[in-house]
């Protein structure tokens, strides 16, 4: 992905390795089996709840085990041209935020989504203080609080995956200790069957954070075409 | 900064002395052009919005008889874009790399005509013409509007002239009042004097050597200028700005029993500085009178955006609720009202400037036209009604936008979160309508979305 628009230059200044990283698909798949493993498969949804699945079945998308988690929350509108479609399910070790935007032209796919990976890069760059105080006039995010790129295979392309601490009202950005209370994985992931653009988020509570299995939950994510 | 750097006293005298010269020579003289810019000013501070005045100058300029615009949104909800659009009427998004990297980086822009020296408005040479005389221009930017006051320019400056006066005496920290104000006015009658050390604390001293030791934990502004007053209370908004917020101090803040004077000292420290603004302005006016000059001025009071004074534990101007993104813009154009004529229709900060060459009697050509947003409010100005902006778009990371019909929608793009208002039944934003009507939200989301990436789009608002 070149930077063709105003708003994504920010994206590969931030991520170097955006376009040459990646990350084995076996590799990935490994802690997937792990994670069924060790949970004993997702927690069934309480009855008569939709799943992420059933969700993502409009577009064409299945989440794997992740998508039989049950959608707690859920708000789809419809613009003229294009819906919007948020949905928020749980399956008890993992919660997934998806906001799905469609029909959007690969072009302009590109840009929104390159837009949404600079705003979430924004969060993490540093900062003027618009103050003269004695104290700082420039406040640097710590290395340690940085979000960690990293490659993974989903929806038949490579999609680039942050990790990055939350608050407890599951918003990434640079936290003091004690306000982390989760960790999670971001990420934006183009459709094309559907032309829909996909705004993940997965969190976990900080101390039992499962990064391959969070890493893993994404990588299952795919198309549903030619099954 | 007295003045503006030569490069942009260039731009003013390109942009306004064409002006002028594109009215040719046998149109009528020129008006002079006095455009007060006040940072931060609110219109609940304004007399002619609200029953509540710390402004009796403007209020007498607009009751003499002023357009005063109700609904006028600004671009954005800080300085940099707003000034782009006010001197180019062009989208500020069209302006470069420079311009968009204010978005993500908090990049202090302190020469505006760099700023601006490479938009394409200024170079086309489309409002040049042959004879006339150009404009005298000055332009002072972050300045007290008092400091302004006392440049020997003021005194001397000869008709026809372009004012631009952009004053930061409402931005925190709030200390001016202390420093500007005449003593007749309003930072002694406002604050009481056991108040002292406060106004000393807001000069953002490290050292509590002078503080109240009882005080000093729960300080406004130590933690302030420690954390950034805009991080105060994210954590309780689901908000969060990059900064590393120190929980313990804003426990200590919010639990504190002074924290309710504090705030209550705050919004009299910012009305005194209004207050002082207003006197400062009323000496500007009052030596342009002198002068004989008001009466052939178009003056123009504006904010380039409010302030928030912790409405919903809001400080400084990040979020774009109405009392940031909707600030006072009162226009006199002399011979033209008798008396105060509010405008109701919602217009945008790219309008201005096609607005003010139009009363000074500018025609644009076509080519000029084509390369600019915004459209002169003339017509709406003399009575026609029209949508002359269907829609209003601010933003910061938080991006905003406003129907003329009073549905807004604001999106928090680091979170996701959306809000949604009519600001006709709800003016002060108070019942978040999101999800509560799924078409209305979606056609805002939808529109604000192609804006954001600058896709072509129906209803625009030329």
């Amino acid at each position: 992905m070149q930077p063709d628009s105003p708003l994504d230059w920010g994206v590969l200044r931030a991520y170097p390795g955006f376009v040459n990283a990646s990350v084995s698909r076996a590799a990935v798949l490994a802690p997937v089996l792990a994670l069924v493993v060790v949970s004993g498969g997702c927690r069934p949804p309480a009855s008569g709840a939709r799943t992420l699945n059933a969700a993502l079945g409009e577009y064409g998308i299945d989440f794997g085990a992740m998508g039989k988690a049950a959608v707690i929350d859920e708000f789809k509108r419809q613009g003229k041209k294009m819906a919007f479609h948020t949905l928020v399910a749980t399956n008890g070790r993992l919660r997934a935020e998806l906001e799905i935007t469609s029909p959007l032209p690969q072009p302009l796919a590109k840009r929104y989504g390159a837009s949404k990976y600079a705003v979430f890069d924004s969060l993490y760059d540093p900062h003027r203080h618009p103050y003269p105080g004695a104290i700082t006039t420039l406040i640097r995010c710590p290395k340690d609080k940085k979000p960690e790129p990293v490659q993974v295979p989903a929806l038949g392309g490579n999609v680039l995956v942050l990790l990055a601490d939350a608050s407890g009202r599951y918003t990434f950005g640079v936290w003091q200790k004690g306000l982390v209370k989760h960790r999670g994985a971001y990420c934006v992931v183009y459709h094309a069957g559907s032309k829909s653009l996909l705004e993940v988020k997965l969190f976990q509570p900080s101390g039992q954070f499962e990064r391959d299995a969070v890493l893993a939950a994404i990588g299952s994510l795919r198309s549903l075409e030619g099954r | 900064m007295m003045r503006l750097p030569r490069r942009s006293c260039l731009f003013a005298s390109i942009l306004f002395g064409c002006a002028a010269l594109a009215a040719g020579p046998d149109a009528a003289p020129p008006k002079n052009i006095l455009i007060v810019c006040i940072n931060c000013l609110r219109k609940d501070r304004v007399g002619a919005y609200s029953r509540v005045s710390n402004t009796p100058n403007i209020d007498a300029l607009a009751k003499s008889g002023a357009f005063v615009f109700k609904n006028y949104v600004t671009r954005a909800t800080w300085t940099e874009p707003c000034l782009f659009e006010l001197f180019t009427a062009r989208d500020f998004r069209r302006g470069g790399r420079r311009i968009l990297e204010t978005l993500h980086v908090n990049k202090e822009i302190t020469d505006p005509g760099a700023m601006l020296g490479d938009i394409s408005l200024l170079d086309s040479g489309a409002m040049l013409a042959p004879g006339g005389k150009p404009y005298n221009c000055l332009w002072s930017y972050r300045q007290r509007l008092d400091q302004v006051l006392e440049l020997n320019v003021i005194r001397t400056i000869q008709p026809p002239f372009v004012m631009f006066c952009h004053t930061t005496s409402l931005h925190i920290p709030f200390a001016t009042a202390r420093d500007s104000v005449d003593p007749r006015t309003a930072v002694d009658a406002l604050l009481p004097s056991s108040h002292e050390h406060y106004l000393k604390s807001l000069a953002f001293t490290k050292d509590p050597k002078g503080l109240p030791g009882d005080t000093i934990p729960a300080n406004m502004s130590f933690m302030m200028a420690a954390f950034g007053a805009e991080t105060a209370l994210c954590r309780k908004l689901g908000a969060n700005y990059g900064w590393i917020v120190n929980e313990q101090l804003l426990s200590a803040w919010r639990g504190s029993p002074t924290y309710d004077m504090e705030i209550d000292i705050l919004r009299r420290l910012y009305g005194a500085n209004v207050r002082a603004t207003d006197c400062a302005l009323g000496r500007l006016l009052a030596l342009l009178k002198r002068r004989g000059l008001l009466d052939s001025t178009i003056v123009v009071i504006m904010g380039d955006h409010g302030e928030h004074l912790m409405e919903r534990g809001y400080l400084e101007h990040w979020m774009p609720y109405d009392e940031v993104i909707s600030p006072p813009l009162i226009v006199k154009v002399p011979g033209m009202l008798t008396e105060r004529k509010s405008i109701e229709e919602q217009v945008w900060t790219r309008h201005l400037l096609p607005t003010l060459l139009a009363l000074a009697g500018v025609t644009l050509n076509e080519k000029t036209r084509k390369g600019i947003d915004g459209r002169s409010l003339l017509p709406l100005l003399r009575g026609k009604r029209e949508d002359i902006a269907a829609f209003a778009v601010s933003e910061r990371r938080t991006h905003m936008i406003r129907k003329n019909d009073g549905w807004k929608l604001i999106w928090h793009r680091t979170t996701g979160k959306k809000e949604l208002y009519n600001v006709k039944t709800d003016p002060g934003e108070r019942r978040d309508l999101a999800g509560k009507h799924p078409e209305i939200q979606a056609a805002l989301e939808e529109e604000l979305l192609l804006h954001v990436l600058g896709a072509p789009q129906g209803g625009s608002d030329r």
